[in-house]
């Protein structure tokens, strides 16, 4: 009802009480007027007061459907994470609901009692602790309980509650088509950096494999074709380049096949319970017959035991070691240090440091390699990184213009799992 | 392109670059006018010293030999560009010619025929 009707009737009633009074009217005539006046003004109050409630009710849905609109468009854009819409559907309801404070719960799995809570966004954390829960709105896509909307700190007038309760299926519907969306883009995008990685793994190898064979064969023909022209201590030098060359190719042929099967088939990854300097001893060995001169090992005096796997500890000393001889020019250090719960194994060079923005792209999560952007230190940064991951442990890096130092954190004990099997292409992580 | 003509070499393998350097060295044909192990520094080598022959790697860290080539093309319109790469398997657009690493043994011949005659080998 018109609020202008409303006052018509509202004058109307009151000119009858006002007739009522006047002189000269029946006693009974006065009393029925003054009654139905009465009976009228009250009658139309409450008319009013539920009108007024209505108004505001439809002004409220039109606020919330208003905000889902634009979530909605914004959602097909792709531009909010799904934790952004839990937030704005939150800030949504509680404004609308004028509660200061309030949590938006979103669930995932089936049957009921153990529903797992798979995202929680909280408005004014401070005030939710300390304020009591004054409504909870529960949120059903259909017979299953999608989520819930709690809000604390005041409670919500009756307009606002209706409202509300009106609204839950739209709001739990909105929800379920965002989790959805954020849920395709991030296997789109993570099928998509599986792909890239596997491709650029291809050229990594095959680039990694051919230089020094191009190196070998280029030596070879040169002493054939121009043996009486190079002077004795030249040619004494080439023969043993093409040996260290070819040792090297050998080890490189490791390198790459370990990375393959890293890759295609994932890796088991068995911790033993053994001295840790031993393992760091052996897999420098190799290097100790070209390269002594340039390495140098920090190890502690007293034994170090952890439960950790030698192979991860061989692969990572032997690719970073490698690595660092071959980009660098300087010495290398190697050192090992236990902490209690950890075992760190470091390995520094002297310079030049990597490219910043080689290292930038190292360590994305994704591991993406621009096309012109490619580096030999690729391919064993992945190998380690992914080992490294697998075993529970985390790998820093830093470089600048003096020399890059990369630092392996392993747990000492993997807690009583005795073998990690590790999914193949497991060093990349999920986004979104 | 009067007596010796000035070869730059560019590519990141440290042996490779030892390698050509030596066979360029032989006989004192040429003359090296710089070494470079990356595609930028070849580009800005290239640029300081003007060759007559570039022996250039494709596959290299910071620019690669496309990206080099074009810059080279740009500031040193009399140098001539070799292709020399492991990877490739024909001839690619920014070169004036292509080798196969694996022929080493020819890169000499080759630059040679380009320094000689005023067009392509």
């Amino acid at each position: 009802m018109k609020t202008r009707h409303a006052l018509v009737l509202f004058l109307a009633f009151t000119l009858g009480l006002a007739v009522a009074g006047l002189p000269g009217l029946p006693a009974q005539a006065r009393m029925a007027l003054i009654v139905v006046a009465a009976l009228g003004i009250a009658g139309e109050r409450v008319v009013t007061a539920r009108a007024v409630a209505r108004e505001r009710e439809g002004y409220l849905v039109a606020a919330l459907e208003g905000r889902l609109r634009v979530l909605d468009h914004l959602g097909d854009k792709g531009s909010l994470a799904f934790e952004d819409v839990l937030d704005v559907v939150l800030a949504a309801v509680s404004e609308v609901a004028g509660a200061p404070a309030g949590v938006i719960a979103f669930y995932e799995g089936e049957g009921d009692p153990d529903l797992a809570v798979a995202q929680q966004r909280e408005l004014m954390p401070g005030i939710l602790k300390a304020a009591a829960r004054t409504h909870v709105i529960p949120l059903a896509s259909g017979p299953k309980k999608i989520g819930e909307i709690t809000l604390a700190g005041k409670v919500p007038r009756p307009a606002a509650r209706a409202a509300l309760d009106r609204f839950a299926p739209v709001i739990a519907q909105a929800l379920v088509q965002a989790r959805r969306r954020s849920e395709e883009k991030a296997s789109a995008a993570y099928l998509e950096a599986a792909n890239l990685v596997k491709s650029r793994f291809l050229t990594t190898i095959s680039h990694e494999l051919r230089t020094p064979l191009t190196s070998v064969i280029g030596y070879a023909k040169t002493l054939d074709n121009h043996w009486n022209r190079l002077p004795e201590d030249q040619k004494r030098e080439f023969v043993r380049e093409v040996e260290t060359q070819g040792n090297k190719l050998n080890r490189l042929l490791e390198r790459v096949l370990e990375a393959a099967r890293v890759e295609l088939q994932g890796v088991e990854i068995k911790p033993v319970v053994h001295d840790v300097r031993h393992s760091v001893q052996r897999s420098l060995a190799p290097f100790m017959a070209t390269d002594a001169h340039r390495v140098r090992m920090a190890l502690p005096e007293r034994p170090i035991e952890a439960e950790i796997d030698p192979f991860v500890i061989d692969q990572v000393v032997s690719n970073l070691v490698d690595n660092a001889l071959r980009y660098t020019k300087g010495g290398v250090r190697v050192s090992l240090d236990a902490y209690r719960s950890s075992v760190t194994i470091a390995i520094s060079d002297e310079g030049p440091g990597i490219d910043p923005a080689q290292l930038n792209l190292v360590l994305e999560p994704l591991y993406r390699i621009d096309e012109n952007v490619q580096s030999g230190t690729g391919l064993g940064l992945h190998i380690v990184r992914t080992l490294v991951e697998a075993h529970g442990g985390r790998g820093e890096i830093r470089s600048g213009a003096t020399g890059t130092s990369i630092a392996v954190k392993l747990p000492r004990t993997t807690g009583g799992r005795l073998s990690l099997k590790v999914p193949p292409s497991a060093g990349m992580r999920r986004t979104g | 392109m009067s007596n010796r003509p000035i070869v730059l070499l560019v590519d990141d393998d440290p042996l490779m670059r030892e390698l050509l350097a030596t066979l360029f060295s032989i006989d004192s044909e040429f003359r090296i006018g710089g070494v470079a192990q990356d595609g930028f520094e070849g580009a800005m080598l290239a640029a300081d010293v003007q060759p007559d022959v570039v022996v250039l790697d494709f596959f290299m860290p910071r620019w690669d030999g496309s990206r080099a080539a074009a810059f080279i093309r740009e500031r040193c319109p009399n140098s001539k560009i070799v292709a020399f790469s492991a990877v490739l398997t024909e001839p690619p657009d920014w070169a004036d010619t292509f080798l196969v690493k694996n022929d080493v043994d020819q890169l000499v011949p080759l630059v040679r025929r380009l320094t000689q005659s005023p067009t392509a080998a």
